[in-house]
């Protein structure tokens, strides 16, 4: 019940994760709040609600200050894993 | 777009390592830094920000003890900001602004439109008195003023515009319409002679003949009457044309004096040459001419541009310095410089006007100071002259 509540109340803020996968080369994740690890192959970061594993390589992170990243590169798998 | 954007807000690449580094990468989104083309490779994080966010990624690195370096700095502002303390940029910056205000105010170029009989140098030389040459300051020109001037400089002028666009003067002009040689044919007349002289020919378009061919006419005989009768034995007045041949005599005098003050040109002319630069003339030289009396002609060369003129060129000027001196002729050569005289006079009001000389005898005469040649033509040539019958207005009924 309580989830329910708090899933409607995120939609109405806008602030659930939104994860846009361009082709193979680009991941926009939304509402990003933290990099939890980083590195060519590798980037984790963690949203409201989940983390997000994406895998590749030569990837890089593009932030234009807009509560979201872009992850550029080529992207092999993209996996997501609820919080707590 | 966005590349220029970048070029005029700068662009830094840095790169960063230490222990903290997943707080520097969060740190940098939670200060609001744009930071772009991120990328960690063995814990060194790379990436490239806008540079007025330097100081604070700088202060973040010093907070978190990261090792921060700027690797590049890229944009138009660095390049400029490298140079800002050259002299010589600040000199160049200020003599082009110079340079564009001078062009930019100032005549450089002017341009004559719509005439076909004055010449562009007439109206050109006519502006200069006005008061509009290259190199006046356009500002101060009144206009209207040097428009109604060079209106009443040059008759043959209708109407004068001026305008400026830029540093180029345009004058538009109008000429007036020359008025046709106007033939009175229907005005009556007699044909009377000009000269005293023998009629040698006679040739009758309009009107009576009077006196024929062999007759000897004085100045003011008529030749050709304009009054004649019609059918009805009526008298009537008409124009009367026709050409009348005749022989004359006509006396010239020709003085030479033996003393002389003539211009003597040196036989060596000085050539000096200006670089004219938009209406300036700077000396492409070190000495100046000196000379007292000199006659003076230049031409001008202008650079060519993509097939168009540019007010930039070479002005190449003749000096001829000549000093006046007194020169003495003996008899024979002052006979001589009579004879080319004469010789001159018949060819310029003789031969030009198609009279013949059909004899002349010349007297000399001759005195301390000068000798004179007085020459007794005969001639033949036309001898008729229009003269306007006058009659009295008959009485209105």
């Amino acid at each position: 019940m309580s989830e329910g509540i708090l899933y409607k109340g995120r939609r109405f803020i806008n602030m659930d994760t939104q994860i846009q996968i361009t082709g193979s080369r680009e991941v926009l994740v939304e509402n990003c709040r933290k990099i939890l690890e980083y590195n060519d192959v590798f980037v984790k970061v963690k949203t409201w609600d989940m983390t997000v594993q994406v895998w590749g390589s030569g990837l890089s992170v593009n932030d234009f200050n807009s509560g979201g990243i872009y992850i550029c590169g080529k992207i092999q798998s993209v996996e997501l894993m609820r919080n707590g | 777009m966005n590349a220029m954007l970048n070029d005029i807000r700068g662009i830094i690449c840095f790169k960063a390592s230490g222990v903290k580094i997943y707080r520097f990468i969060n740190g940098v989104r939670e200060e609001g830094i744009v930071c772009t083309n991120q990328h960690c490779t063995d814990q060194v994080f790379y990436g490239q920000i806008y540079s007025k966010d330097r100081k604070k990624l700088e202060s973040l690195a010093r907070n978190l003890n990261i090792e921060l370096e700027i690797t590049e700095k890229k944009g138009m502002r660095f390049k400029v900001l490298r140079y800002r303390w050259r002299a010589g940029i600040l000199i160049g910056l200020t003599v082009l602004s110079g340079f564009v205000f001078y062009i930019s105010n100032t005549v450089v170029s002017i341009e004559v439109c719509g005439n076909s009989a004055v010449t562009d140098e007439r109206i050109i030389d006519a502006l200069g008195e006005t008061g509009i040459y290259k190199g006046r300051f356009i500002a101060d020109i009144n206009f209207l003023e040097c428009e109604r001037r060079l209106r009443l400089s040059i008759p043959e002028l209708a109407w004068t515009g001026i305008r400026h666009t830029g540093s180029r003067i345009v004058v538009d002009v109008t000429e007036v319409t020359p008025k046709p040689e106007m033939v009175l044919d229907d005005v009556p007349c007699n044909i009377v002679a000009s000269k005293n002289a023998q009629i040698t020919s006679v040739i009758v378009h309009r009107g009576q003949l009077i006196k024929q061919k062999g007759e000897a006419v004085k100045k003011g005989d008529v030749i050709i009457s304009g009054v004649v009768e019609d059918d009805k034995g009526k008298s009537i007045t008409r124009h009367a044309m026709g050409e009348i041949t005749g022989i004359y005599k006509e006396d010239m005098t020709f003085t030479q004096y033996y003393t002389e003050r003539k211009a003597v040109y040196d036989e060596k002319s000085t050539n000096k040459k200006y670089i004219e630069f938009f209406g300036a003339r700077i000396p492409a030289f070190l000495k100046k001419a000196e000379f007292d009396t000199y006659d003076y002609n230049e031409c001008t060369n202008y650079f060519m541009l993509f097939g168009r003129k540019i007010p930039i060129g070479i002005v190449h000027a003749n000096y001829a310095p000549f000093s006046y001196e007194e020169t003495e002729f003996s008899q024979e050569e002052a006979e001589k410089l009579l004879s080319q005289q004469a010789a001159l006079y018949e060819k310029n009001f003789y031969d030009s006007f198609g009279i013949t000389v059909l004899d002349r005898s010349i007297e000399l005469k001759t005195d301390s100071e000068k000798a004179e040649y007085i020459v007794s033509y005969t001639l033949e040539g036309n001898i008729a002259e229009d003269r306007e019958i006058f009659i009295k207005e008959a009485p209105y009924n």
